[in-house]
């Protein structure tokens, strides 16, 4: 707990760029990122992420230093002109994008690979530390690293600000962009020399490896809890931001932990749990619907056939043992005891010794869904022209489905009627 | 062929022609059209009529020839013009309301930088009444019928206050009594001089829906006033028989690298 406390107070310098520069590079690359995710460029991130490589080697070759600057500018030229290239290869030949991404970011990295292979083994003292790039140093993060980062930040921020409108309208219909006149080849421009920007930046604490997975995670996982872009930008921030952070913690409290892997993992937990979690889209809530579905089904099934059984004896209050349920309607026995005694415990069965009777609450609860079926079967024979021994089943569904609204609107629409296509009487209100 | 229009017209297409891949889908195709009048592009699959709009629009480049709206380059006008493409030409899993995307329309008026006003939504919702989608505004666009989408994207085209509409296949999965509603919509518009152009596939409706018709078939057939143009004969120089020679020279413009009009040698798409 401790080192939690000591971690937080950032008393200590080198944490404080360790922590603060983590989390400005995670936060704007997954804004950056969200925008790079709705225009289906994630690959291109990755290919960009890799295309720097050669850059940064090709940057110290001709400085002779390790210098950010120089190798940020040949980082720079190189990813831009992957993406020159992964362009020229599309228009020109018939290789489709995937593929041109593909060709583009390995020719690239192999090339940036061997640059780096020949430097190291030319002697140069000063080389040491630009395998940093491939996996990125976070831990090693200095003051002057901050300024760069908190920089380019607002550079970020401000032009996603700036053209918030005009990179939605371009991921969404691009065509109807171009129709009403928006500078679309400039605005792309600037989104992808912001997506440039941000990898150049971001490799420095991820490598080119992760960069891929920091620029376009936050996104990912952001997009399964809303349905707006301006939500979505700035959860991907939160998310990319506590990722950073909770990377530096780990890495201070365990020095041998690498920091840059270690917030690609957070990242990706955090995308996991949205995909299980997550209300509506992710994968648990849409179980829980189910079930509970599936619940009513059951329940509502089992009123039912206790009630038609009460029809038949004209006494809806009348006990029955489990065997004459079954022998009306057929569930698993085992399921048809777990529904009651469900029921029992909402209230709408009573079980007396070994039978099982309806309460009030579950006699017109029954009514209700047989009402509805043999409203529906009328309905459906005699307004959609359905033939009357084809509309059980659809009936069997709707039953469990029909809202009040819907159930008013329908006993109007059919003006009350008395019996079903099978004679069968509709119970109206309570009977008895 | 085509009678005159005494007045500017409201778009004019001159010999243009374009290529995909270098095959030409588009031969040069003359046409002017009048304005405040609700007009038709007819023509079977693959006819050309997506392109046509999407050429006007400045969307695809020309192999040759030119297009003006109202006597002027369209990069003038683009504050006049509305656009309203196929529905399919766009992913509706995009995280937006129907509200969002009728803004949208608000955007080339807006210019860049600036921020939606409440003006802005003001109008939309009016656009959403008008095609009867005021109770949609704050649905998410992921949870629209076909015909829903179609009607937003119509909506978002009205919010431009154009002058002039290109819409593609804008009935498609829209019910019969929706459609009956937006072309009343539209022939209302005409009567305040607004030109629509409809990209339509029900040739039944087409004369009580149309003033005026283009029948497009890679080339164009005919382009009038619907009751002297859309004839039987038109009808089956349009519909009947595929041009087996026109589009083998096509191919072979492509298969030989042939540029498809000399000393021009413009790069395919
Ligand atoms: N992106 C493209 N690349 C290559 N060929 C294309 C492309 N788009 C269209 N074409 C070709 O151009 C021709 C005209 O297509 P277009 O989409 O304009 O037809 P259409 O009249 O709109 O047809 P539909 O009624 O099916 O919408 C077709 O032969 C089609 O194959
Ligand atoms: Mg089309």
């Amino acid at each position: 707990m401790n080192s939690l406390i000591d971690f937080l107070s950032l008393a200590d310098p080198n944490i404080r760029f360790v922590v603060i520069g983590s989390i400005l590079l995670t936060a704007s690359s997954a804004i950056v990122g969200t925008f790079t995710f709705l225009h289906k460029k994630s690959l291109v991130g990755d290919a960009i992420a890799h295309a720097v490589l050669p850059g940064i080697c090709l940057g110290f070759i001709l400085s002779g230093t390790k210098n950010p600057a120089y190798l940020i500018v040949g980082a720079f030229i190189t990813g831009w002109l992957s993406l020159v290239s992964v362009e020229f290869i599309t228009r020109r030949t018939r290789i489709k994008e995937d593929t041109a991404i593909g060709l583009v970011l390995s020719v690239f990295f192999g090339v940036g690979i061997v640059m780096l292979t020949v430097i190291q083994k030319s002697g140069n003292a000063a080389q040491s530390g630009l395998d940093h790039f491939l996996f990125g140093k976070a831990a090693a993060l200095v003051g002057e690293d901050l300024m760069v980062f908190g920089t380019v930040a607002v550079v970020l921020l401000l032009c996603v600000f700036l053209l918030f409108k005009e990179f939605s309208l371009l991921a969404f219909d691009k065509a109807y962009a171009q129709s009403i006149g928006l500078p679309v080849r400039r605005i792309e421009l600037v989104l992808t020399s912001l997506i440039v920007l941000a990898v150049v930046i971001g490799i420095q604490a991820v490598g080119v490896v992760l960069m891929a997975a920091i620029l376009i995670t936050p996104a990912a996982a952001a997009r399964f809890w809303t349905h707006k872009v301006g939500v979505m930008v700035f959860l991907a921030s939160v998310f990319g931001a506590f990722s950073g952070l909770a990377g530096a913690y780990i890495s201070y409290i365990a020095p041998a932990m690498p920091t840059g892997p270690w917030i690609v993992i957070v990242i990706s937990t955090i995308a996991f749990i949205s995909f299980f979690l997550a209300p509506r889209r992710g994968v648990i809530s849409r179980l829980v619907r189910q079930r509970s579905i599936r619940r009513t089904i059951n329940n509502e099934n089992v009123l039912k056939t206790l009630y038609q059984l009460g029809e038949e004896s004209k006494n809806f209050l009348r006990p029955h043992a489990e065997a004459d349920i079954l022998h009306k309607r057929r569930y698993p026995a085992a399921l048809l005891a777990s529904v009651l005694h469900r029921l029992q415990r909402q209230g709408y069965v009573q079980r007396t010794g070994t039978a099982w009777q309806l309460t009030e609450e579950g006699m017109s609860r029954g009514q209700r869904v047989v009402k509805i079926h043999r409203l529906w079967e009328l309905y459906l024979t005699t307004h959609v022209n359905i033939a009357p021994d084809h509309v059980h089943d659809d009936a069997d569904t709707i039953e469990h489905l029909l809202t009040p609204e819907l159930e008013t609107e329908l006993e109007r629409l059919l003006n009350y009627p008395r019996v079903d296509p099978h004679q069968a009487e509709i119970p109206y209100k309570k009977p008895v | 062929m085509q009678p005159d229009i005494t007045t500017t017209p409201a778009l004019e297409v001159h010999d243009l022609t374009v290529a995909f891949d270098r095959k030409p889908v588009l031969w040069n195709i003359d046409l002017k059209l009048p304005a405040g009048k609700l007009i038709g592009i007819i023509g079977p699959n693959g006819a050309g009529k997506s392109t046509l709009i999407k050429t006007v629009m400045g969307l695809l480049p020309l192999s040759s020839g030119y297009v003006r709206l109202y006597d002027q380059p369209i990069d003038n006008v683009r504050g006049r013009i509305s656009y309203v493409p196929q529905r399919e030409s766009v992913d509706w899993d995009f995280p937006a309301s129907v509200m969002d995307v009728v803004l949208m329309g608000r955007y080339g008026k807006l210019g860049l930088f600036r921020r939606v006003r409440q003006a802005d939504r003001d109008v939309a919702l009016d656009c959403l009444r008008k095609v009867g989608m005021e109770a949609y505004a704050n649905r998410q666009i992921s949870q629209l019928s076909g015909g829903q989408q179609q009607r937003t994207f119509l909506a978002r085209a009205l919010a431009q206050q154009a002058d002039i509409y290109f819409m593609d296949e804008p009935f498609a999965g829209v019910d019969a009594a929706t459609e009956k509603a937006i072309i009343g919509l539209l022939q209302a518009m005409t009567e305040a001089q607004k030109t629509v152009i409809v990209v339509h596939h029900d040739l039944q409706s087409v004369t009580r829906y149309f003033d005026w018709v283009i029948m497009l078939n890679t080339r164009l057939v005919a382009c009038g006033p619907t009751e002297t143009t859309f004839t039987q004969q038109n009808l089956q120089e349009t519909y009947g028989g595929k041009l087996t020679l026109l589009s083998d020279v096509g191919d072979l413009i492509r298969r030989e690298h042939f540029p498809n009009r000399e000393g021009i040698s413009k790069p395919a798409l």
